[in-house]
């Protein structure tokens, strides 16, 4: 009893700690310590949770349930915190010092508490909790930069549309309430069962019910009718809170509709299947064509995210365990691409803010393969394989979705997912064309060099990533089993 | 005709919607969405304590004392983002908030600009 | 647990409902953009002052001050949502509910130590 949560209890009672620590004047020094000590329980907690998967499995008082797939998710949370939190290391040396105060590690550790809370929720009420936890201290994180006002409009924007969405989360829990009586999924997911076998007018109810609480959720993954936050988000906030939504939130988000589509809705999967054929399908769609405008790669990079949650969802509608084993299997691959891909950005970016110029549009990056070789080779990697170019991971997610697709008999979608996919691979390429085939646009440029804390703190994540999108290809079934043994 | 459970779904329904509407054709200050943030919050409460007091069960009533709680942290929280805002822009106009806008609207150069009109922020 | 289905059945005209309420709160605020007539004078939009012509602007600044105390109030005041139940049912709960109560109140007596110490209670 109380085991299988012992992470996030600690994670609430060491931020506890650290709140009194915000007290000291040498907040930069403090700060610094706190990355470094935060990074190091992470480390352990992701070496002890990997030695035994099973070890923390069970159900807390109904509230909760620790199942192997809740388990990796975490580990999948964990490893992108100890990545993101070497990042906030490795700013200090920048002279950035965005984060330096205790409270952000505070705020971190909540929100950290709020996700692993969140994806093992096994109640409606438990799920809202852990929900509104979580996207609390993302407003904080996203508000912390006080004086810049793209950054404070960004996360006005976000604030006001994620807590409609959780608003409309909640009128949908409402009404499976009105019907079932009870919010428990083990109790929701019986009584739908009996309610579905007999005609009745309840089932209209149900089904309002459950749209209203998977577009709450859809919302966290930013598919289509739920997906003007993205690129504005993207573009104004500071970079490390963006890579923390591009990652964390998206894990989160398709862990819950995950446990939420297997669990309570199981029997109404004849409607959720449409609902996301839908969705994805639209997603890649408009992610796609709208990304084809954009000058700002970061506004560019929230388009294409709507379009890789659009395969995620497409995936799901193949339905039955199959389906949604691929979308997990397409996260993974997902976060790792984006996670190298952002951390390598946020890299580029301190290091040319240093000596005085900007990475932020496209045209930015002219010339960038001659300022920085090593650099852009790594982009050039990443940028492949979140297009889907053959050796590479992202290629085996989309293949695997259409191959669902294809099993499904839903190859008219199939078709159409990989025709937009195929437009949508010129803006990755663009981006190539941009660093390797034109001039900088100042003639007298320096190469950057070689530094070895920035090689520990930026460039060790990025490389552990880029082995991972390299090496898929050689042993792709590990993934496909481990992921199989993940669902039983 | 008695009042049954549906009348308060009903007026439940009614508020849900027009906080949304609020939010949609609200286009002044921000606090007005506040405002409406947190009567989408009550319109959703008065169903679960209708459900509630339909099932004689107590789990509506004990959403109801969270989501309560959960809508003053997040309007507190929302409050505090508005005054960085402010403090930013000396504004807090809905429309004034085009920092962030597609590429795309730009190029056609009809993106809502600022009134100018300095909104207080009471 | 299953659902007294007989009483559910009474359920389906929500669904109606909800598109009548859908209708209802529609229908006025598109009526008053139709068909309100807007001719707004200055004696109009002024402030009414009981008959004197106004004598200032009615919308004041606020003392960004308020907004903090409030903030924190807000807070506070809904700590006695959850003391109350507890109070009612007290007796029922015993030691468990005690802790629990001691455990939740220690958590609030943190936020409020911070608070104070950072200076958010100070007017100066």
């Amino acid at each position: 009893m109380g085991a299988p949560i012992f992470a996030e209890v600690s994670f609430v009672i060491v931020a506890f700690v650290y709140l009194f620590l915000s007290f000291v004047r040498d907040q930069k020094r403090i700060a610094q310590l706190l990355s470094y000590i935060t990074l190091g329980i992470l480390v352990s907690l992701f070496l002890y949770f990997i030695g035994d998967l099973e070890r923390f499995i069970g159900n807390i008082g109904g509230f909760f349930n620790v199942t192997k797939l809740v388990m990796s998710s975490k580990l999948l949370i964990l490893f992108v915190s100890i990545v993101l939190l070497s990042l906030v290391g490795g700013t200090f040396f920048w002279k950035d010092y965005l984060f330096a105060r205790a409270e952000f590690f505070v705020i971190f550790l909540f929100m950290l508490a709020g996700s692993f809370l969140m994806i093992e929720a096994f109640d409606f009420l438990s799920l809202y909790l852990a929900m509104e936890l979580q996207a609390l201290s993302l407003y904080v994180l996203l508000a912390f930069k006080k004086d810049d006002p793209a950054a404070i409009e960004a996360a006005v924007k976000y604030f006001v549309l994620s807590s409609v969405a959780s608003g409309v989360f909640l009128y949908g829990v409402s009404f499976i309430y009105g019907v079932v009586g009870d919010t428990n999924f083990l109790l929701v997911y019986e009584a739908l069962n009996s309610i579905l076998s007999v005609e009745g007018s309840e089932k209209t109810i149900i089904y309002i019910g459950m749209a209203l609480v998977l577009s709450g959720l859809v919302f966290k993954i930013s598919l289509v009718p739920f997906h003007m936050w993205p690129p504005d988000i993207y573009q104004g906030a500071p970079i490390w809170v963006v890579t923390l939504l591009a990652t964390v939130s998206k894990i989160v988000g398709v862990t819950v509709i995950i446990n939420l589509l297997t669990g309570p809705f199981k029997a109404l999967s004849d409607q959720w299947e449409l609902f996301f054929l839908v969705l994805g399908l639209l997603s890649i769609a408009i992610g796609s064509l709208s990304a084809l405008a954009q000058n700002n790669l970061l506004r560019f990079l929230g388009f294409s995210t709507i379009a890789h949650m659009g395969f995620i969802s497409l995936s799901m509608a193949g339905g039955d365990y199959m389906g949604l084993e691929k979308a997990y299997v397409y996260l993974i691959i997902y976060v790792v691409m984006i996670l190298g891909f952002f951390s390598l950005l946020m890299e580029g970016k301190y290091r040319l803010k240093y000596i005085g110029k900007k990475l932020e549009n496209l045209d930015d990056f002219a010339g960038f393969s001659k300022i920085a070789p090593g650099m852009s080779f790594m982009l050039a990697l990443f940028l492949f394989s979140l297009a889907g170019i053959p050796p590479l991971a992202g290629f085996f997610a989309k293949l695997y979705v259409v191959i669902v697709l294809v099993r499904e008999n839903l190859t008219v979608y199939a078709v159409l997912a990989l025709l937009f996919s195929i437009l949508g691979a010129f803006y990755y390429l663009r981006l190539i064309k941009f660093m390797y085939f034109d001039e900088p646009k100042d003639k007298n440029f320096t190469c950057l060099e070689f530094d070895f804390k920035t090689f520990i703190f930026f460039r060790v994540p990025s490389l552990l990533c880029m082995l991972f999108i390299i090496f898929y290809a050689i042993w792709p079934n590990r993934l496909i089993n481990f992921v199989t043994f993940i669902f039983e | 005709m008695s009042i049954g459970t549906y009348h308060y779904v009903f007026i439940g329904a009614i508020l849900f919607y027009l906080s949304l509407l609020g939010m949609i054709i609200n286009r002044k200050s921000l606090i007005h969405l506040l405002v409406c943030l947190e009567l989408l919050l009550l319109a959703v409460n008065i169903n679960f304590v209708a459900f509630s007091s339909a099932f004689l069960g107590i789990r509506g009533q004990i959403f109801t004392v969270f989501i309560l709680t959960i809508s003053a942290a997040e309007i507190a929280i929302g409050l505090s983002i508005i005054v960085v805002y402010f403090r930013n822009r000396g504004s807090i106009l809905v429309d004034d908030a085009t920092t962030l806008v597609d590429d795309a609207t730009t190029l056609v150069d009809d993106a809502p600009k600022g009134k100018g009109s300095i909104h207080d922020i009471s | 647990m299953h659902a007294p289905n007989e009483f559910l059945e009474n359920y389906f005209p929500i669904l109606l409902f909800m598109g009548v309420a859908a209708f209802v709160s529609v229908v006025p605020v598109t009526l008053a953009f139709l068909r309100a007539k807007r001719n707004s004078y200055a004696a109009k939009t002024s402030a009414y002052e009981c008959g004197f012509s106004p004598m200032s602007d009615t919308r004041q600044r606020f003392d960004i001050r308020f907004y903090l105390v409030a903030i924190l109030f807000v807070i506070f005041d809904l700590e006695i949502a959850f003391l109350l139940p507890w109070a009612v049912a007290f007796k029922g709960m015993e030691l468990y509910g005690l802790v629990s109560m001691l455990f939740f109140l220690s958590v609030l007596i943190i936020g409020f130590v911070y608070e104070w110490k950072k200076g958010a209670l100070d007017w100066e």
